[in-house]
C-alpha cells in the first residue's frame, strides 16, 4: 500500500510542478509583446511599457519565476487587468459554483447510469435494453451547447418550469446539470453494462449460481461491486472533459462559475486571470485523479499490492 | 459487427458531405450579406431555410459552415495524426533516451484537462480560425502519438521485424514497408473518431466565440446567434445542431466499424504468412477494411 500510494504522490507532484510552470510561461509564450497585446495594437508605447513594468516582464526571468511562486505561496495570483481586482479574490467567489455544478452531475450522472447500465446488462427485457443501448449511444455524443439551449427551449419558454439563466437559486442548477449530466450518464451507462457483461460471465459467478446463491445476491453482492470499483478512476479521468465541459455550459446559463470567468478573460485578453484559472482547473484535475486512484486502491487490494 | 460495413456512417455523412461540397457553388455574398428587410424570415422559394436575424440565407450559412466544419477536422486530424504517428512510432522503435523524453512531454500534456488546453493556445494567439487550428493540432497530436508508440512498441518485439534487422534490411524499409502499414489500420480507427472531436470542438469554440469569427459562419456561431431567438425562430438552433449531432455520429459510426473491421486484436494475434510476405497481408487487411 505504501508504496503505491508514494508512486502515486510522487506522479501527482511532478505533474502539479508542471502545471505551475506551464501556466507561469504562458504569458511569454504571447507571440510579439504580450502587453501590447492586451492593450491592442494601437496602444501609446508609454502605457504599454507601463504595463510591462506593472506586470514586472520587464525584470529578469529567473526574478519574474520566484515573485510568481513566492504570490502562489501567499495565495496572490496578481490582478485582473479589466477590473483591478484580485485574482485570487475573482476565483474564490467563482470556485464554490463551479464546484456546485460539477458535484452536481456527477449524482445525476451516477443515479442514472448505475440503474440503466444494470438494466440493459441484465438483458431480460430485449426491446428495454436495445432501448436504452440506442438511447445512449445518441445522447453520449449530445454536445452541450445543443442540449443547452434545446433544454432552455422546452423547460423554460415553452413549459415555463425553470430559469433560463442565472446562478442564485437551485432551480437555475437545474437546467446546466442535466446539459452536462445526460451525456457523462450515458456513457457510464455503457462503459458499466460492458463491465457487468464481462463480470457475469466470469467464473466465480458461474461458481456462485452453482452454489444456489441468488441471483438479486450475485448481483448486488458481488457483481456490481466488482464492476463500479475500475469505474471510479475512470470517472476521475473523465472529469477533465466534464471541466471543459463546465466552461461551455456555464456560458449557455449564465452560471457564475470559473468556466465564463476564463472565457470571458481569454476574449479580454486578460492574462492574469486566465493564468489563474487554468491553474486552478489544472490543480483540480490533478487532485481529482489523485483521489480516485487512492478510493480505488483502498477498495481494491489487487491495486495496492501491485498484482494488477 | 454490424453487417453494413462502413455504410451506416457514410449514410450519416451523406448530407453533410453534400453540403461541405456545394459551398464551393454558393458565392460569399450570398452567406456573408445582410439584408435587414427579410430577418427571420420563415421558409420561402428564395429562402428555403429561412433567414437568421441579419437577414442572411440560412442554407448558404449551413452550407458554408459544412465546409469550414469538415475541413477544419479533416486538415487537423490529418496534420495532427500525421506528426502523431512519426513522433510516436520514432520514439517506440528507437526507445532509450527518446522514448523516456517522449513519455515525459505527453504526461506533461494529458495532465491538462480536456479543452483547457486548447483555450490556453488560443488565450496566446487571440481568437481566430488559424490559432483554433494551431491550438488543436498542438493539443491533438498527443493522442495519436502515445498508441502509435504503444503499437510500435508492440510490433518491434515481434518476430517478423526481428527477421528484417537480421537480414540487414535499411532503416527505412523496415519502418515504411513493415511498421507502417500494420499500424496504419488501428490509427485510422483513431482517426475517424478524432474528426468527430475536432469538429466538436470547433463547433464549442466557435460557440464561445473563439473560432471562427463573424461574419463567416461555423455552425457553432449559428448556434449561439440562434439563441437569442428560441422561441420566434427556433430552426436556427435547430438546424445546426442536428447537422453537428449527424456529422459526430457519421464519423463516431465510421470509427466503432472501421475498429470493428481491423479489429486492433488482430495486432497481437498475426502470424505472418510464410510466403507471402508481412506488407502482402496488411495490404490485404487495408483493403478488407476499405471495402464497403
Amino acid at each position: 500500500m505504501g508504496r503505491y500510494l508514494l508512486g502515486r504522490l510522487a506522479n501527482a507532484a511532478v505533474a502539479l510542478a508542471t502545471v505551475l510552470l506551464l501556466v507561469f510561461f504562458l504569458i511569454h509564450l504571447v507571440p510579439g509583446d504580450p502587453a501590447r497585446a492586451m492593450l491592442g495594437e494601437g496602444a501609446a508605447s508609454a502605457n504599454v511599457a507601463a504595463l510591462r513594468a506593472k506586470l514586472g516582464l520587464d525584470r529578469p526571468l529567473p526574478a519574474q519565476l520566484t515573485t510568481y511562486v513566492v504570490g502562489l505561496v501567499h495565495m496572490d495570483l496578481g490582478r485582473s487587468l479589466r477590473s483591478g481586482r484580485p485574482v485570487a479574490q475573482l476565483l474564490a467567489k467563482r470556485c464554490p459554483q463551479t464546484l456546485l455544478l460539477g458535484v452536481s452531475v456527477l449524482l445525476l450522472a451516477g443515479t442514472l447510469a448505475i440503474p440503466f447500465g444494470i438494466f440493459a446488462a441484465l438483458g431480460r427485457h430485449p426491446v428495454g435494453s436495445a432501448f436504452v443501448r440506442i438511447g445512449s449511444s445518441v445522447a453520449i455524443v449530445l454536445p452541450a451547447f445543443v442540449l443547452g439551449p434545446a433544454l432552455v427551449m422546452v423547460f423554460s419558454l415553452a413549459l415555463g418550469l425553470l430559469p433560463v439563466s442565472g446562478g442564485n437559486s437551485l432551480s437555475h442548477l437545474v437546467l446546466p446539470a442535466v446539459t452536462l449530466g445526460l451525456p457523462f450518464a450515458a456513457l457510464l451507462t455503457q462503459l458499466l453494462e460492458q463491465r457487468l457483461r464481462d463480470e457475469l460471465r466470469s467464473d466465480y459467478v458461474r461458481g456462485l449460481r452453482a452454489w444456489g446463491v441468488e441471483e438479486k445476491r450475485i448481483m448486488w453482492r458481488h457483481v456490481a461491486p466488482n464492476a463500479l470499483v475500475p469505474l471510479i478512476s475512470i470517472v476521475a479521468l473523465h472529469s477533465g472533459a466534464l471541466l471543459s465541459g463546465v466552461v461551455v455550459t456555464e456560458t449557455i446559463f449564465g452560471w457564475p462559475g470559473i468556466g465564463r470567468l476564463l472565457v470571458d478573460a481569454i476574449a479580454g485578453r486578460d492574462y492574469p486571470v486566465v493564468q489563474g484559472c487554468v491553474l486552478s482547473v489544472a490543480c483540480t484535475y490533478v487532485v481529482v485523479n489523485l483521489a480516485g486512484d487512492m478510493i480505488q486502491a483502498a477498495l481494491d487490494p489487487r491495486l495496492r499490492d501491485g498484482l494488477r | 459487427m454490424n453487417p453494413f460495413g462502413l455504410r451506416r456512417g457514410l449514410l450519416l455523412l451523406a448530407l453533410p458531405v453534400a453540403m461541405a461540397v456545394s459551398a464551393f457553388f454558393v458565392p460569399r455574398d450570398a452567406v456573408t450579406g445582410i439584408d435587414l428587410a427579410c430577418r427571420l424570415s420563415p421558409p420561402t422559394w428564395q429562402h428555403p431555410l429561412g433567414t437568421d436575424e441579419l437577414g442572411r440565407d440560412l442554407l448558404a450559412r449551413m452550407v458554408w459552415g459544412a465546409r469550414l466544419s469538415l475541413s477544419i477536422g479533416v486538415v487537423v486530424v490529418g496534420i495532427a495524426g500525421a506528426a502523431g504517428t512519426v513522433a510516436g512510432g520514432a520514439a517506440g522503435y528507437a526507445g532509450g533516451v527518446a522514448d523516456r523524453f517522449f513519455i515525459y512531454v505527453s504526461d506533461v500534456l494529458i495532465s491538462f484537462p480536456g479543452l483547457l488546453l486548447t483555450l490556453a493556445v488560443i488565450a496566446l494567439l487571440g481568437p481566430g480560425i488559424r490559432s483554433l487550428c494551431a491550438a488543436l493540432i498542438l493539443t491533438g497530436w498527443i493522442g495519436y502519438a502515445r498508441y502509435a508508440r504503444a503499437l510500435t512498441l508492440s510490433l518491434r518485439a515481434r518476430e517478423f521485424i526481428e527477421a528484417q534487422r537480421a537480414i540487414g534490411s535499411p532503416l527505412h524499409r523496415i519502418l515504411l514497408r513493415h511498421l507502417l502499414p500494420n499500424i496504419v489500420g488501428p490509427m485510422a480507427v483513431l482517426a475517424a473518431m478524432g474528426v468527430a472531436w475536432v469538429v466538436l470542438a470547433e463547433g464549442v469554440l466557435s460557440f464561445l466565440g473563439l473560432g471562427v469569427q463573424p461574419p463567416m459562419p461555423s455552425w457553432g456561431s449559428m448556434i449561439n446567434d440562434g439563441r437569442r431567438h428560441l422561441l420566434d425562430a427556433p430552426a436556427l438552433i435547430l438546424i445546426p445542431g442536428s447537422a453537428l449531432l449527424l456529422t459526430l455520429l457519421g464519423f463516431t459510426a465510421i470509427g466503432e466499424d472501421l475498429a470493428a473491421l481491423t479489429d486492433a486484436r488482430d495486432l497481437d494475434s498475426h502470424v505472418p504468412p510464410a510466403g507471402g510476405g508481412v506488407a502482402g497481408s496488411s495490404g490485404g487487411r487495408l483493403k478488407k477494411f476499405l471495402q464497403l
